[in-house]
């Protein structure tokens, strides 16, 4: 019953689609359907649609990104763990020092780089919308 | 109803106040450090050294109290992006990886390094996959993420009961850590020790919430980073001529190698796993570099993956993912929080070679030189125990049995340093300790008075939602104090049951929510049930068919439970219903990188409803 009722009307009123831009309160949100506005609503929204489609699909293959980098190296780096400890770095066994070190500083790497060019995405997405 | 975004800033004096802070740690050890050559004894300097930080904390805490909604259970969302991962750190490392992790790296050496490898890349899991999201929508609670999400007050009740099991385990540990710290430094049996810690956690936790929990955490992180630096740096310094111990532990390994081969630490056989050690003491067994000794290489795998899943899905985590003031502010705290615990889980092998290199060094030379000089200090602080069980009348390695949690503490003494060094490192591991346990009592004890209280009052009244956290947080310490009592909590093997139930029954769910659109609640609650209840199965079979009853076993069994939630979560939303319009806009919404956070406006639209109502 509970799932079935959810809130009551006016405590998460997220039908109303709060947290998009005006016109998608009015018209709905996700892929807003062109007929019944004017031409130049009509066109914002292409635009608006575009730029989103464009944000998630950068953010998207940032993430896979990102995340398969680095567990293919651990996965790698796991599966030959012994041949690699045959050689010494640092005065480490190889196999060692990458678990130990070399994945974690890689991975810190990685994320930094990821917040960068995340943040570059998110920026280009609300630019966009405020020149439209 | 547009709502401008608010201006949220933080205390410019912030740094100040913990430079000021970090300063009075350091001056208090130099302090004592003086005292100690002018002849104190070792019980007083470490009563103060634990003592004295301990009332700093609280004094934070106390001024940090608060009555407003949004302070106790968001800190305000005004917390600086690298206090916000000070806490964050604290939180994944914990009392159990300070102690018991370096503890099962000293008995399993490289086979250990799956822990640490799976913290670091499940930090950046969540900060890729799950905290913009979260941030965005600023639920006070996992739970609320859910019932937001979904718009379904069951399924945020469903997820509330569903993280006790992991948060509980977790806080048990944390809280045995601490006490067992305390009743080793302090005049105090175990149950005081164990009253003190959960007074500590819940005062801290009535008092102020998440505001309290943040900048009493960020305190007792700034001393559980400097406790372990400091000694070190000195031992790294002594050992190996460098302030640099990460880089330089390497240095060691030639002869640590040969007192394991004069000592007899035989190499085991690869696939006979034993896993990882329990908290009873045990002699050593298995060399240090030895590779896939203790687990296996398919246990390895699984390890990882368990504690990366587990970490990106960590409720006590991802509930601290609304307290800074933006998505780009969240996702650059993740990053320093990966950061921190990168340090620490490339510091963390170098202080156990340190002590291994130094203790077998000295051990080896036992039938010429008899027992080394740190032996009987050792000994009274119950980290070692000797008995001559082969009966040839010289103490061997095989006769030394070694506490796993307590061998951190081990270090300064094994290289003749002074006390100060050893109640520094105890003051560090229980200041973690406190912020991870605080910060497990209060996710709980938050979760379960306000999403309950949510779903049946939903009515935004201040004074009853804190009266009922508060009621909460006093009745989990109470349980909790009443379950140390009885219970014989090992850390760590707590902490990869709970890694594991977090992996199993939320990471699956989370993923779907944050990245499918089709993902309905009916999706959701099958994902979350099935994770749940496979892994649980497991952990019930495991004592009796073998299933679960290693690390490495309980890793294997969340992954295969992840994935049968995956399959149940995609199953359920296509042969479910299909989404509502509301929950398309709804993921639409919490994908957008600005605007304001949307658990705020519905609050706002809500209490507006109420003045229109009334």
């Amino acid at each position: 019953m509970l799932l079935r009722s959810g809130y009551n009307a006016g405590q998460l009123p997220f039908c109303d689609g709060c947290g998009l831009p005006a016109y998608q309160r009015r018209y709905g949100a996700g892929r807003v359907t062109t007929q019944n506005t004017d031409q130049d609503t009509q066109h914002d929204i292409e635009i608006e649609n575009a730029a989103r489609d464009r944000h998630q699909l950068r953010t998207l293959a940032v993430a896979v990104t990102a995340i398969s980098v680095v567990l293919f190296a651990v996965a790698v780096v796991i599966m030959y763990a012994v041949p690699l400890n045959r050689i010494w770095f640092l005065n480490f066994p190889l196999g060692f020092y990458l678990l130990a070190q070399g994945l974690i500083l890689f991975a810190v790497f990685v994320t930094f780089w990821y917040v960068r060019v995340q943040e570059r995405i998110d920026l280009t997405r609300s630019m966009n919308e405020e020149i439209t | 109803m547009a709502l401008q975004s608010r201006q949220r800033t933080p205390n410019p004096h912030l740094g100040a106040y913990y430079g000021i802070v970090a300063s009075g740690f350091v001056s208090l050890a130099i302090l004592l450090a003086m005292a100690e050559q002018l002849g104190w004894q070792d019980g007083s300097i470490a009563r103060l050294m634990i003592l004295m930080p301990l009332i700093v904390y609280m004094a934070i805490a106390v001024s940090a109290r608060t009555l407003n909604v949004e302070d106790f259970f968001a800190s305000g969302r005004r917390v600086p992006q690298v206090y916000n991962a000070f806490l964050m750190a604290a939180i994944t490392v914990g009392g159990t990886g300070f102690f018991a992790y370096t503890g099962a790296l000293f008995f399993v050496g490289f086979d250990g390094l799956a822990i640490g490898l799976g913290w670091v890349c499940g930090l950046l899991l969540a900060a890729v996959l799950f905290v913009p999201c979260l941030r965005r929508v600023g639920a006070y609670t996992l739970p609320g993420y859910f019932g937001l999400r979904f718009r379904s007050p069951m399924t945020r009740m469903v997820v509330s009961v569903l993280q006790i099991a992991p948060t509980f385990l977790l806080l048990a540990a944390e809280a045995a850590i601490a006490a067992m710290v305390i009743s080793i430094f302090l005049p105090a049996a175990y149950w005081v020790s164990v009253l003190i810690v959960i007074l500590f956690i819940g005062a801290t936790g009535i008092l102020g919430g998440m505001r309290s929990l943040t900048w009493s955490g960020s305190a007792q992180f700034i001393s559980g980073g400097l406790g372990l630096a400091i000694p070190l740096t000195i031992i790294a310094v002594v050992l190996t001529n460098l302030p640099a111990p990460q880089f330089t532990y390497g240095g060691l390994f030639e002869q640590l190698k040969n007192a394991e081969v004069t000592a007899g630490v035989a190499t085991g056989s690869p696939g006979v796993a034993s896993g990882l050690p329990g908290h009873e003491p045990t002699a050593v067994t298995a060399p240090f570099l030895q590779v896939f000794d203790s687990i296996s290489e398919a246990g390895f795998f699984a390890l990882f993956f368990c504690f990366a899943l587990g970490t990106a899905a960590l409720p006590s985590l991802l509930s601290r993912s609304g307290v800074t003031a933006s998505v780009a502010d969240q996702r650059r705290s993740s990053a320093w929080t990966l950061l921190l615990v990168a340090l620490f889980a490339i510091t963390a092998p170098g202080l156990v070679v340190f002590a291994k290199a130094l203790m077998f060094g000295d051990i080896v030379l036992i039938p010429t030189q008899g027992l080394p000089g740190w032996f009987n200090s050792l000994s009274e602080l119950d980290i070692l125990r000797a008995t001559d069980l082969n009966g040839d009348g010289v103490i061997s390695v095989s006769d030394l049995l070694v506490a796993r949690d307590r061998i951190a503490l081990a270090l300064p003494t094994l290289a003749n340093l002074p006390y100060i060094l050893t109640a520094l490192l105890a003051a560090a591991g229980l200041a973690i300790a406190l912020a991870a346990s605080g910060s497990h009592l209060f996710t709980l004890a938050a979760s379960l008075s306000d999403d309950l209280y949510r779903s049946i009052e939903p009515q935004p009244l201040v004074l009853p939602r804190l009266l009922l956290a508060w009621g909460a947080i006093g009745a989990t310490g109470l349980i909790m104090a009443v379950y140390l009592f009885i219970a014989d909590v090992d850390a760590l093997s707590y902490a990869v049951t709970a890694f594991a139930l977090a992996a199993a029954t939320f990471f699956p769910a989370l993923f779907l929510s944050t990245w499918w659109q089709r993902f309905t609640v009916w999706g959701a609650l099958a994902s979350l049930l099935t994770g749940f209840v496979v892994m649980l199965l497991c952990l019930i079979a495991g004592g009796i068919v073998g299933i679960a009853d290693t690390a490495a076993g309980t890793a294997a069994a969340s992954l295969a439970s992840a994935v049968l939630a995956v399959a149940a979560g995609l199953g359920a939303s296509f042969y479910g219903p299909a989404p509502k319009p509301a929950d398309t806009a709804f993921f639409e919404a919490m994908r957008r990188p600005d605007g304001e956070t949307l658990y705020d406006q519905a609050e706002a639209q809500a209490a507006a409803a109420q003045r229109k109502a009334s």
